[in-house]
Parts: structure tokens; sequence; C-alpha cells
């Protein structure tokens, strides 16, 4: 059985020297390479005997060494990888490789076995290239692997066209052909001597083989003057075609439609055909896109008619289900019997123009491979064309080994480097340009492998060594870095070490210091009582200064104003913070606003009111032009507690002109301040002294209170707070303390206590001046940094009995919890409750009684 | 020992039946003389069980196994599975296997140590053959043929392959499988050994057809019955000849 049939792996394929490529439509040249053509003589030669003579060894063999042939063979190798092992863990592990699977394959299919370093290069080309290698890989087995059949049976048929005899030529022609299919190319020798080739179906329909050796070779030169080819294409839901008269494109067009579900593969119809067509939204999509695919070829090759009827040949590719697309229909747009309609005999790629265009180019082709005596006992096989776009034109792809992908990335990323263009140029500077390039990349091509192609091998070109001297001399230490983000850096760290530490040599400083320590561990702690403690000495020491700088109206005043009383203060601090905010601000203007003050001095808390009053004004006068500012204090002189102290603030908000400066507003403001003093002079004519005064430093305080007693640049300021320091009482340092930001984050204590959920705290350092509108360097107020509900609701609780107190808005707190709303919610709670107990019990009884019945049935059946 | 035997007027006694060291599986016949020559030989020592899978009678190529398992197509019925699991020992596993190839019986062959399977199978099912027949798994060739369960058969003791297997491919299949080959034929020269002949360690079945010079050599290699090569004659006649000499 063997002996008839010629072994595939005897098969030998090789590139030849020379090889050059013609196109079937120049005609001139064509023409020129089809003269005196005869069929080569490149068949592959027949392993007939030697299959006979081995399988008779064999034979003998067995016979020979039958008696005594019981032994385990001691031998380890791999004949197919031809390999060696040394232990018997080496031998199973070669059989599990894949290099050894690899060569199975190989030998199942007739090829060589690859060596093991081979086998690598391939399997890791395999892996990086995925797809487009395995094209290649098939292309080379369909050609490897066709030739004898080919080859031998033409010359079998030649030989019959010949001499007429050899009667069972036919029986071996079933079996070849059953062995292998045809080779796609014809090979031909013309008159030059030249072997070329030609692709089969170009020549000849494989239905209408010619009877005779020049009907060939007359087929084979008539070719150049039918050169108007059509070219179709479709598969996967794409379609390209083209009409070529010569090289010339007359039509083409492309369409692509949704018809293969990309995890399944096939197209929708090939499912449907399998019986239980799925009925899915995409299912029914591509069923639609195939109809409509088939339509849309349908008319345009309809359309094209006229060309197609001139055509001398139709290309097809149309797989599987695309086949219908061309062939049937009420009228099909091509006629299956048609003699010109051939199928594209190598693999294509997906359909578009450039691989119709590259479809034509290879089969318009004439390769030629040099001299045909020299090419009698192999196949000759031409090199790897690519198409290249740009071009329009086949390429042939160079055995060079930089155009591998893999190598051609190395390249590109070497190339990237700016050493190695450094190291280019360098070279390029100190030899001849044209010469080799010598970058970093080809030496280590070069090295990686010697014989790279091309005239410029490693050997040709010589290294030469550079010595350079490189000045550092003009680097910079920090040329480029960005210094005033350093300096950023340091100022704020000096910032924040401010906020914590600087006790100072000032005994009064000291005593803060201490004060602030013991304050904000009371409020991390919760220690309540030495909360209330510090606070009670607050309040304590509160009385006798200020009683004491009742004396000096002036100076109080001056003091008053600066810090204010512990609620004016707040006061102060939120028409501030409103100027940040217009809108806001705007609106509270608008409003009343309403404050407690518990302290005694009536003098001292009409100075506050006075103070404060300026400061709207400035405010107004900055942010709202021509705004009028209404202050009717109301003194309710009730035994020196000064309660509900009203300051009405009208501001008109229609504006003229937006934008006044402070030079303007300055000059406005003794203007103002008459008008003020005017307004109340009948209330309060004993102040006026100190009201000029707090006019006078109104500017100061402003920035005083905004930057909570930060220095500022501002000269007033400047003088303000050394009087300041020098006449510093307790309720300065109080306020301030309460407020204060406290670390890196500028944390209050309120909000150190919030945050620890202390609630009686809250309540407490509320009262005693806590700011609850006060942010921390995050944005969060006191509220917002809570941990559980309850210690919410004692923010609006304090919202509740103090509704005017504090800007809750900005603090975030959303609303006040009277006493009547939680007990509101108390009862709902507890009605809540109540129903849930109810149908539990409810429950409880069904089951009960389920159970009662369950048994007595139980009874029952017994 | 080995035995010749007719199923049916054919001599491929390989494709309906399958012999291993722990049971003998015989498809379901019109006559039962085929059974009684495997009952007669194997009833004291091994079940002989009548079994067909999918439905087919070609037990022998449809299935592979070995005294630790046995390895059925995946289209065998439920029913099938069944009475073979009833009728084998318990310490005999039996598995479905979902195989392209699903003649396991002509891509893999075995001993209760070795497999040699078919290049294309996939691995997954290599898997199920190391697992269940608790064996080591080679992918090669017999005289270039795929069909690697067709063209041998192997048992503990010894195998026959392919007449056309070369000296090289049998020194290293011989390696690899750690047991003695000899290529040679059977029923009356053909080269299907697997389908003319089942073996196991101690008996082999051929098709009626084989001559008696290949059952010599199936008996000398398998090293069945009485007529194995004396001791004599093998491991110490060198030690005689050196010593005559």
């Amino acid at each position: 059985m063997d002996s008839t049939t010629t072994s595939p792996k005897k098969l030998q394929k090789k590139r030849t020297q020379q090889y050059s490529m013609c196109f079937l439509y120049n005609t001139g040249e064509a023409i020129a390479k089809l003269t005196g053509l005869t069929v080569a003589t490149c068949n592959p030669s027949t392993e007939k005997g030697k299959a006979t003579t081995s399988t008779e060894e064999t034979k003998e063999a067995t016979v020979q060494q039958r008696p005594d042939f019981t032994t385990v063979s001691e031998k380890m190798s791999c004949n197919y990888c031809e390999a060696d092992f040394e232990s018997r863990e080496e031998q199973k592990r070669h059989y599990k490789s894949d290099w050894h699977r690899y060569n199975l394959r190989q030998r199942l299919k007739g090829l060589n076995s690859v060596n093991e370093d081979k086998f690598e290069e391939l399997s890791g080309n395999i892996s990086s290239i995925s797809g487009s290698e395995s094209d290649s890989d098939e292309d080379d087995n369909h050609a490897t692997s066709k030739p004898i059949g080919m080859a031998a049976r033409f010359q079998r048929k030649l030989e019959v066209i010949g001499t007429g005899s050899s009667t069972d030529s036919d029986t071996e022609d079933s079996i070849m052909d059953d062995r292998a299919r045809k080779y796609p190319k014809i090979f031909l020798k013309n008159s030059l001597g030249d072997l070329i080739s030609l692709y089969r179906c170009v020549v000849y329909h494989k239905k209408v083989i010619p009877s005779s050796h020049s009907d060939l070779m007359s087929m084979v030169t008539d070719i150049p003057m039918h050169m108007k080819w059509a070219v179709l294409m479709s598969s996967g839901g794409h379609f390209a075609g083209a009409i070529f008269d010569r090289d010339n494109i007359i039509a083409h067009k492309t369409f692509h439609r949704y018809v293969v579900r990309a995890k399944r593969g096939t197209a929708q119809s090939s499912r449907d055909s399998q019986g239980n067509a799925p009925k899915s939204a995409g299912a029914a999509l591509r069923r639609y896109n195939e109809a409509a695919l088939q339509e849309d070829v349908g008319a345009l090759l309809t359309s094209w008619d006229e060309h197609i009827k001139s055509c001398d040949l139709i290309f097809l590719r149309a797989p599987s289900f695309n086949k219908k697309i061309f062939f049937s229909g009420k009228t099909p747009p091509l006629d299956k019997k048609d003699k010109r309609i051939r199928m594209i005999p190598f693999q294509t790629k997906r359909p578009t123009h450039n691989e119709v265009q590259r479809v034509h180019q290879m089969l318009a082709s004439i390769e030629s491979y040099g001299e045909e005596a020299g090419i009698q006992d192999f196949i000759p096989l031409s090199p790897q064309l690519t198409f290249s776009a740009d071009v329009g034109k086949l390429v042939i792809v160079p055995e060079d080994i930089s155009a591998s992908p893999r190598h051609r990335k190395s390249k590109d990323k070497l190339g990237t480097s700016p050493l190695t263009k450094q190291y280019e140029e360098d070279e390029e500077i100190s030899r001849e340009k044209g010469q080799t390039k010598m970058g970093l990349d080809y030496l280590l091509k070069s090295e990686n492998f010697p014989t790279s192609s091309g005239n410029s091998t490693a050997s040709d070109s010589e290294l030469v060594a550079v010595m350079q001297t490189l000045k550092t001399d003009h680097l910079k230490e920090f040329d480029m870095s960005k210094k005033p983000k350093r300096k950023k850096n340091t100022r704020k760290r000096r910032l924040s070490l401010k906020h914590q530490v600087e006790p100072g040599t000032n005994p009064l400083d000291e005593e803060k210091y201490h004060l602030k320590n013991s304050l904000y561990t009371a409020c991390k702690v919760g220690d309540a009582d030495s909360l209330l403690n510090l606070l009670a000495v607050f309040n304590v020491s509160d009385k006798p200064d200020d009683e004491g700088g009742q004396g000096d109206s002036k100076v109080i005043g001056d003091k008053e104003i600066v810090v204010s009383v512990v609620d004016g203060e707040n006061v102060i601090q939120e028409t501030m913070e409103g100027i940040e905010k217009p809108d806001h601000n705007l609106k509270t203007s608008g409003s009343e606003i309403q404050f407690d003050i518990d302290i005694d001095d009536v003098k001292d808390q009409d100075t506050n009111n006075l103070t404060l009053e300026p400061e709207n004004v400035i405010y107004n006068e900055k942010k709202v032009d021509n705004s009028r500012v209404k202050v009717d204090p109301q003194l309710t002189s009730d035994n020196r507690d000064f309660k509900n102290t009203r300051t009405e603030i009208t501001g008109n908000v229609e504006t003229k002109s937006k934008e006044q400066n402070i030079d303007n507003l300055s000059a406005d403001l003794p203007m103002k301040k008459s008008e003020l003093t005017s307004e109340n002079a009948k209330q309060l004519d004993d102040v006026e002294n100190v009201f000029v005064d707090s006019v006078n430093e109104k500017s100061s305080m402003t920035l005083n209170v905004k930057d909570n007693s930060r220095p500022t640049s501002r000269e007033g300021s400047r003088s303000r707070h050394s009087s300041a320091t020098d006449v510093l009482s307790p309720i300065i340092v109080t306020s301030e303390l309460l407020n204060e930001p406290i670390g890196d984050s500028e944390t209050t204590l309120l909000m150190i206590a919030s945050k620890e959920g202390h609630r009686k705290l809250i309540q407490m350092l509320m009262k005693a001046g806590s700011n609850p509108a006060i942010k921390d360097k995050y944005g969060q107020t006191a509220y917002q940094l809570t941990s559980d509900k309850e210690t919410r609701n004692e923010f609006r609780r304090f919202m509740a009995k103090f509704p005017e107190r504090y800007d809750y808005d900005s603090g975030k707190v959303p609303g006040p919890l009277t006493e009547e709303m939680e007990a509101e919610r108390r009862k709902r709670e507890a009605e809540r409750k109540r129903v849930q107990k109810k149908a539990k019990q409810e429950r409880d009884k069904d089951i009960f009684v389920y159970r009662l019945t369950a048994k007595d049935i139980r009874q029952e059946n017994f | 020992m080995a035995v010749r035997a007719q199923f049916e007027g054919n001599n491929e006694i390989g494709v309906f039946s399958k012999l291993t060291n722990a049971y003998c599986l015989t498809a379901i016949g019109g006559s039962e003389n085929f059974y009684s020559v495997f009952e007669g030989e194997l009833s004291e020592t091994i079940p002989v069980v009548h079994v067909s899978l999918a439905g087919c009678r070609i037990i022998g190529r449809m299935c592979v196994g070995n005294r630790n398992g046995l390895l059925v197509p995946n289209t065998t019925t439920d029913q099938e599975l069944q009475h073979i699991r009833n009728s084998l020992p318990d310490t005999v596993k039996i598995q479905r296997v979902e195989e392209r190839l699903s003649a396991l019986g002509n891509v893999i062959t075995c001993n209760d140590y070795v497999a040699l399977v078919h290049p294309d199978l996939d691995r997954e099912t290599e898997e199920i053959i190391s697992d269940v027949l608790k064996v080591e798994v080679f992918r090669q060739t017999v005289a270039d043929n795929v069909l690697v369960g067709s063209y041998c058969a192997i048992s503990n003791q010894g195998g026959l392959v392919h007449p056309k297997t070369t000296i090289e491919d049998q020194d290293e299949l011989s390696s690899l499988l750690q047991v003695p080959l000899v290529a040679g034929t059977v029923n009356r020269g053909s080269d299907v050994i697997a389908a003319g002949l089942v073996v196991n360690d101690w008996i082999a079945f051929c098709g009626l057809d084989t001559t008696s010079t290949e059952l010599s050599v199936v008996e000398s290699v398998f090293k069945l019955g009485d007529r194995q090569p004396s001791s004599i004659s093998t491991e110490m006649r060198e030690s005689l000849i050196d010593s005559m000499t």
C-alpha cells in the first residue's frame, strides 16, 4: 500500500536564488516571458524505491530478531525530534513537550522536523504574532504538501497525452487525488530557459483541462490579451469586489454587515440550519443583515452587469454560506456553470479593497525563479509577499530577520531612545553617509544573527571607540526644579507650627498656650467638669476686668472693638464671612439679627453694638454700592443685662455701580459715621467718643477679626495688635481660644468635641461662644464631623434654643429640633412599636393555632 | 497461551472484544460461540461481560481500558454504562470521555502502566486517561500511523507493532513503553494488529486466520504460556556461552 504512494515527508521545497515578478497586464513584458513555453521538469523525486526497501528491511529484521527479541530497548531517543535522553524522566518530559508534539505534527504533514532552538523561535513567534503567523504557516503547508501531487500528476498526464500508453496511470491518478490536492501553480519553462510559474486557475477552469501540451501553452500565451478580470470576495459579512481592466480599477465596492456572532463564529443562517433557530434580537438582526447583504451584493452585481459580462475571468472567494450570495436567489448574480468563474487558490484575509487588489496582483503575477536547468529536483518557493497600500503593489517581504514584527518592534523601541539616536548620529558623522547605519539596534541584531541579509553585514563595518569629555558646568543645581512650590511648603509648615506651639516669652502668651492645651484635652477627652471650670474661670475673670476697664472708656472701647464681647464677635465674624459670600450676606443683611449678650456693662454693650455697625457699613459698601444701613439698637436696660439687641440692617440691593474700592469707602466713612451718630445720638449720648474711636479703628479691626488675630501687613492692624497684647483681657482669650483653629487641619474645639461625640461639651462650648459655622481645612463644619445622630441632634437642639445666635446655615445644621418635635417623634416611635408588637402577637397566635390543629389531626389519625 | 477465535465468521476479533488483566468485554452477538471461547478460557479468573457501546458491537475499537479503569465514548448510553458498572469489579473505574476522536480503541493503546495516544487527542482526554487508567501518556505514532490503537497491541509483558515499524522506531517505542516490542502481523499478514489480536498478561486471542508462525511470535513476545523461551535460553545464555568458549 505504501509502496505505491510517495511519502509526503520526503518533499523538498526551496527558495531560489533569483526571484522576480512581472504582471500579466504589462503586456509586452508578459508576452516576452511567455514565449516558447514548455512544461518545467521540476517535480520531486519519487521515493518508491526507498519506501519498499525500508519495508523489506523491517520485515527481515522482524524475522531475524524474533527469537531473542524479548528485551526492552535501552536506547532512549526520539527519532522525530532527533533528541537523545539521559534518563527516563528526561524522556518522559520530552514526550510531553510542545516541541515533540510540533514535530509529530510536522512529520504527519510530511514536513521536516525542527530542532529545539528553531522550535523555541517558532513558538515565540506564534505566541507574539498570534493570528497572522498561522496564515503564513498554512500557506507554507499548502505549498509544500501539494507539489508532488501536482507535478507528478501533471507529468503523467503529459505522458499520457504524449504517448497514449500506460494503462494503470488512471488508477494511480485517483490515488494521487486522494493523497494531495492539486498544486495551485503551473511551472513552465520559457524560451529564455527561465522557470516561471502562473496560477493554474488563471490559465484554465478546473473542469476544462487542456487536452494537450500545445493547447495549454497557447492558453497561457493568450492570457495577457484577456485581462479584464473581476475579483469578488465575500466572507463573514464582509464583501469586497472590484473589476480590473488590466491594472486599472473600473469599479469597486465594499460592504460590511453584521452577520456573524463573534463568540459563536458562524453565520446566522448556518446556525439556523442546525434547527432550533434562536429567537434572540441579535439573531434576528443577523438574519436580517444576511438577507440585506445578499440584496446589496445582488444589486451591486446587477449594476455591474455590463462589466461582468465583458469580464474575461471572475475570481471568487465565497466560503460556505457566502456562496449563496452569488449563486442563489431568483436571479442569481452569477451562473454556477460559468466557466469564467474561478476560485481564488490561496488564502485571503478579510475582504477589503486592499485585499482585492492584492489578490488581483497575486493572480496576475508571473513569477520567475531563474534558470530552469538548476531547478529540477525541488519545487521553487516564492518569497512572502505583502500588499502595501501606499504603493498599491505587492512587496516582497525581506527575508531579513528585522522583518519579523518582534524585531521591528525592538528596533523601534531602541530607535526612540535618545541615547541610540545620539549614537547613531555620532556614527554617521564619524563615517560616510550611505554606508552602514550602525545604530545600537543594528549592532544588537548583527550580534544575535550574524548572517543578517543585505549587503551590509557586521563584518564590513567597524566599531570606533570615541572618548568624550562631558562638561557639567552648565548644570546648575535645581535649575529646572520649581522653587516657588518649595517655598510654599515651607511657609505652610511654619504657619502650622505657629498654630501649635509658640508659647513665646510673654507670660500672657504662655498662659494662653496652657489654657488652650487644657481646653483641648477637655474637649478631646470629654471632661465636662474641667471644661466647665475653665469656662467659668473666663467668666469670672471677665467681670473685674470689664469693670476695671470701665473707667477709661476710650481704652475699653478700643479693646472691645477689636474682639468685641463673646457673642458680639461671632456676629462680626458672621458678617465677615458674609463678605466672602455675597448672596448669603445680602439675605442676612435684610433679615433681623438677634443675639444674646450676657455682658454686664451697658456701656460695653453699646460700644459693641456701635462697633458692629460700622462693620456692616464697611461690608455693605464693599459689596453693595449705595446701600443704606440703618441700625436701631434697642437697649433694654434691664438690670445690666442686655438682651435682644436688635440690629436691623436693611440693605438696598438695587445697585448702580458694582465695584467700589476701599479708598472711596474710607472717604465715605466719615459721612456714614456722622449719619450713624445722628441716628443714634438720642440713645447713645455717652458713648459718642467711644464710637468715634471705634470708627477710627474699624479697618484694622475688620482685618483682625477676619484673620483671627493673625498678623497682617497693614499698619493699622499691626498697631492694633500691639495695643491688644498690651491690654489683653481673658475675654479676648476666651473667644479667640474657643474658635481658634488648632493643628494643621484647623479644627476648632467644637469640632473636636463633636467628632468625639461629647454631647454635653457641645452645648457648653456653643453657649460659651464656639461658632459651629467655622470650617476646618477640608471645609467640614463641626456638625458634619459628628459621628452619631444624637450628637447631631445636640446641634439642632441648640439651634432650636437659640435660633439667631449663629449662622447655622453655613454650619450645615439642617434645622432646629424642638422639644415638641422630639416628643412627637417619641410618640410615633412608640406607636410603631406597639403596632409591631401587636402584629407579632397575632402571628404567634396563628402558629399556635396551627400547631394545635396539627396536633388534633395527628391525634385523630391515631 | 494464544487461542484462535472468530466472531460470526469475522477474524477481526479485536474489534468485537476487549481484554484486560481485570475484565473481558465481548460484543453481543447472534451466537454465543464467540463469547464462550472467552468464557471458557477466562471465567475462572476475570469476569467476561456481554457489552454494547452506543448500540454498537465494535466495542474493541470504541473503548480503551486496563486493570485500573475503562474509558468509553460519550455516545455510550446510561443503561449500557450502568450494565458495565454492575458487571465489572469495583476497583475498575469507568468513565465516559468527551473526545472528538470517539473511537478510543483506535487512538489509544495502553497496558497497565503506559499509554500511547494519537497526536491530536484532546489534552483533557489525555488527563482523563492518566487519571482513570493510571498510566503515563505519550503522544506518538506507530510506523507513521496516527492510529496507535489499531496498529499495535501491548501488554505488560511485551508488544506487537505494525510490521513496517522501523527498528529505530521500535527501539524508541520499546524504551518509551518499557516492554519488548516486535514488529509483526496477525491474521495471515494483516497489519492491523489490534483488530486481529486481544491480549493480556497471560492469554492472547487471535483471529482464526492467524498462522502458527504469527501465533508463535505472539506467544513469545507476550511471554504467554509454556512456549515462553526458557530462562536458560534467554537470561542464562550469555553466561553459559561465555563459559563454554
